[in-house]
């Protein structure tokens, strides 16, 4: 391997981020929860209201958490501190949209029959090239980032961003 | 392509980047979506099909109900809420015959809560499904069925008024009140039965004098486990409705008191109280004067009130509270408290959870005064002048427990001035001392124990089991009818307490309408009695039981049709 070119990270590492991801989405559910009080008073639990309430709390705690990250460097908390980023096929940053529908890709198909789907695409992941199913839906891959570049990369991925949108079509 | 550190994106991600060229259709993208929407068109076309609203299997007869005869009236069999069965012809030498007659199996999961109203020729029950069910008292034909709304939670009650008509009332787990008519299951009307998002019906209404009187109860016993829930802000009611028309006529709430913020946990989540006190058993009504009697539950939070673990004596006709008698003061607890004492929902100096969840019985002492009799979760029998709220006597039967002590209900038979007590006594709760589950026989004119027979514990080889006898219990002129957690139908001699006829109904049956029928533990409203036949639920998968979803029906054997 050469010495700071990107390579498709590996499955336990992309799932080592995910596990940290999911933990701290999870803890900060349970702050925005608490903050807002959105399923504190008994009118969140008639029928189906609870579920679009922590679907709310769920949505912010994500952009919260994932946001900035994101919108900087194509990177959740937990692939940031596991040195992954996300990419497209180029090999360019992911643009910020479709970070955003990469995990809808999960979450949509949750609310059909065919919730399954993406779960089982997750399996494409032992792949040569390790896209998963929702990596091939928004034609993303996750890269380590070499560790050469780490110190220029915030003005780098910054220099190009027009050019990168109208490419990416 | 160059490298270097020109700031280049190719230059950051080389090779990689380089190997991309052409830009391809978003194929996946697309495919992706079209799996989507193609699911979506499918699961509503599943929703929207005849299936789904056709009638299930079953063996349907096509006569409407005979309504000419009942075999008794409401929960209690009678407004009095003593559960003595005067209809019935199964007596001390006839009882070793009963035999399964039919099964059905009953829709919406494994834990039905409903009970019988029944006719001359039909027995009416609800599912949690919320299916109504007019079935063939011989055979388990289907009469007719109702799907309602909501999941039924209470027993049926029911009522007769002029021109034949003959209404079926019930309550949901959503906290409406259901009237049907009994001849065809049309729904009559449906009335929200709430003051309080979290209110459910647990307990069957009574009826009397066309008033309809429903009791209210709350979900948010349990809701408290989630400790982002400000618990607690509900209070158990009764209200009264015009029983033909639903019009409501009053509502009772048990604490006085309006719930306030009474302090705050994990810096935003508010505590309220006081709360509870649920009434999730049926009122007991004096026909006479025109009072209806409730027990009360726990409270769900601190500060506590004084009308909870509490008998309530409340005038039939405007509503008014006219006595109240607390057994247990200060019993604050909700189901937080079963995850652990410190569970922020779990009040600071958590209480026993003490609840009268057995209907008072309404009676007359030896002197001719107009008596209350009620069972507690404590595994205590109070007797109170009806006028006054005044304790004759107090008699203890068990240690008690989260579900008893007694549990559901007991059976009083007038003749013999005896009651009868099953004890539950499962080793659930803060009680102390040794367990005494069984059944019990005590007389009503000084609480003194006659007998006692104490259940065996038939636990071996079945999971998850439990040792006691939590549902109601019915009582006939010789016989009394009950049931033991372990999945026993069991009928014990009015005077010895022997057992003479046991049967296990913990296992699969096969079922007259074709749906697979499982048998588990026998729980809430036990047996009823009509005649030649006994009719029983088994299953009951709540707290961690062994639910079911069969309808036995016993019946004599070699009895005539």
């Amino acid at each position: 391997m050469t010495p700071g070119v990107p390579v498709a990270a590996s499955v336990p590492r992309r799932l080592a981020a995910t596990l940290i991801d999911l933990l701290l989405l999870g803890i900060t559910t349970f702050i925005v929860l608490l903050v807002t009080g959105l399923i504190e008073t008994p009118d969140a639990y008639i029928g189906s209201a609870i579920v679009s309430r922590i679907g709310i709390a769920v949505l912010i705690a994500w952009l919260v958490l994932n946001g900035w990250f994101l919108l900087r460097g194509a990177q959740s908390p937990g692939k940031r501190l596991l040195g992954l980023r996300l990419v497209d096929r180029r090999g360019l940053a992911l643009p910020f949209w479709r970070c955003l529908l990469r995990p809808l890709t999960f979450v949509v198909p949750a609310l059909t029959p065919i919730w399954w789907l993406p779960l089982a695409g997750l399996l494409l992941g032992v792949m040569p090239d390790r896209r998963c199913l929702h990596d091939w839906v928004v034609d993303s891959r996750v890269v380590t980032v070499p560790r050469t570049v780490e110190v220029i990369e915030a003005g780098a991925i910054e220099a190009e961003p027009s050019a990168d949108s109208s490419r990416v079509g | 392509m160059t490298s270097g550190t020109n700031g280049s994106m190719e230059a950051l991600y080389g090779p990689m980047a380089t190997r991309t060229v052409h830009y391809r259709s978003p194929v996946a993208y697309l495919l992706f979506c079209g799996l989507l929407l193609a699911s979506f068109c499918a699961s509503a076309a599943q929703a929207n099909s005849p299936g789904k609203t056709s009638e299930p299997a079953g063996k349907y007869c096509p006569s409407r109900p005979d309504l000419s005869a009942w075999s008794g009236s409401g929960w209690g069999l009678d407004p009095r809420n003593t559960r003595y069965q005067r209809d019935a012809r199964i007596y001390r030498d006839n009882v070793s015959t009963l035999e399964v007659a039919w099964v059905f199996g009953l829709d919406g999961g494994d834990s039905p809560h409903s009970w019988f109203e029944i006719s001359k020729d039909t027995v009416f029950i609800a599912t949690p499904a919320g299916t109504v069910y007019a079935l063939g008292r011989l055979d388990g034909c289907i009469r007719w069925q109702t799907r309602i709304d909501g999941s039924i939670r209470t027993g049926l009650a029911r009522g007769a008024f002029d021109g034949g008509l003959n209404l079926l009332w019930f309550g949901t787990m959503q906290g409406h009140v259901w009237a049907l008519d009994a001849a065809t299951g049309d729904v009559r009307w449906r009335v929200d039965a709430k003051e309080h998002p979290s209110n459910m019906l647990t307990g069957t209404p009574s009826f009397a004098d066309g008033r309809l009187y429903v009791p209210v109860s709350s979900m948010e016993l349990g809701l408290a486990v989630n400790p982002l829930y400000g618990c607690c802000t509900s209070r158990g009611s009764v209200i009264a409705l015009d029983a033909l028309t639903g019009k409501m006529l009053w509502r009772t709430p048990v604490i006085d008191e309006t719930p306030a913020v009474s302090g705050r946990h994990l810096l935003f989540v508010e505590q309220w109280g006081p709360s509870g006190a649920p009434v999730w058993s049926a009122p007991t009504i004096d026909g006479e004067s025109k009072r209806i009697y409730i027990g009360t539950g726990e409270n769900y939070t601190q500060p506590t009130s004084s009308s909870s673990d509490s008998l309530i004596a409340i005038d039939g006709v405007s509503g008014k509270k006219i006595w109240t008698r607390q057994f247990t003061h200060g019993d604050a607890f909700n189901l937080a408290c079963t995850i652990h004492f410190s569970h922020p929902n779990c009040p600071d100096e958590p209480g026993p959870d003490l609840d009268f969840g057995a209907p008072p019985i309404l009676t007359h002492a030896a002197d001719g005064r107009t008596i209350i009799l009620g069972g507690q979760k404590s595994g205590d029998v109070h007797a109170l002048v009806a006028d006054t709220g005044e304790v004759l006597w107090s008699v203890n039967l068990g240690r008690g427990g989260y579900l008893g002590g007694v549990h559901w209900g007991m059976a009083l038979h007038e003749g013999m001035r005896v009651l009868f007590v099953p004890i539950s006594d499962i080793p659930l709760g803060v009680a102390e001392g040794a367990a005494r589950p069984g059944l019990y026989a005590v007389s009503i004119d000084d609480g003194k124990t006659l007998w006692g027979a104490p259940l065996d514990d038939a636990c071996a080889g079945k999971t998850p089991c439990r040792h006691g006898m939590s549902a109601a219990i019915t009582a006939t002129d010789e016989l009394v009818f009950g049931s033991a957690l372990d999945g026993r139908f069991l009928v014990h001699d009015a005077r010895t307490g022997d057992i003479l006829f046991a049967d296990d109904t913990w296992k699969s049956y096969t079922s007259v309408n074709g749906v697979p029928a499982e048998g588990g533990t026998i729980d809430v409203h036990g047996p009823y009695v009509a005649g030649d036949m006994v009719f029983i639920q088994s299953g009951y998968g709540s707290f961690g039981q062994k639910g079911g979803n069969a309808l036995i029906a016993y019946r004599l054997k070699g009895a005539p049709e």
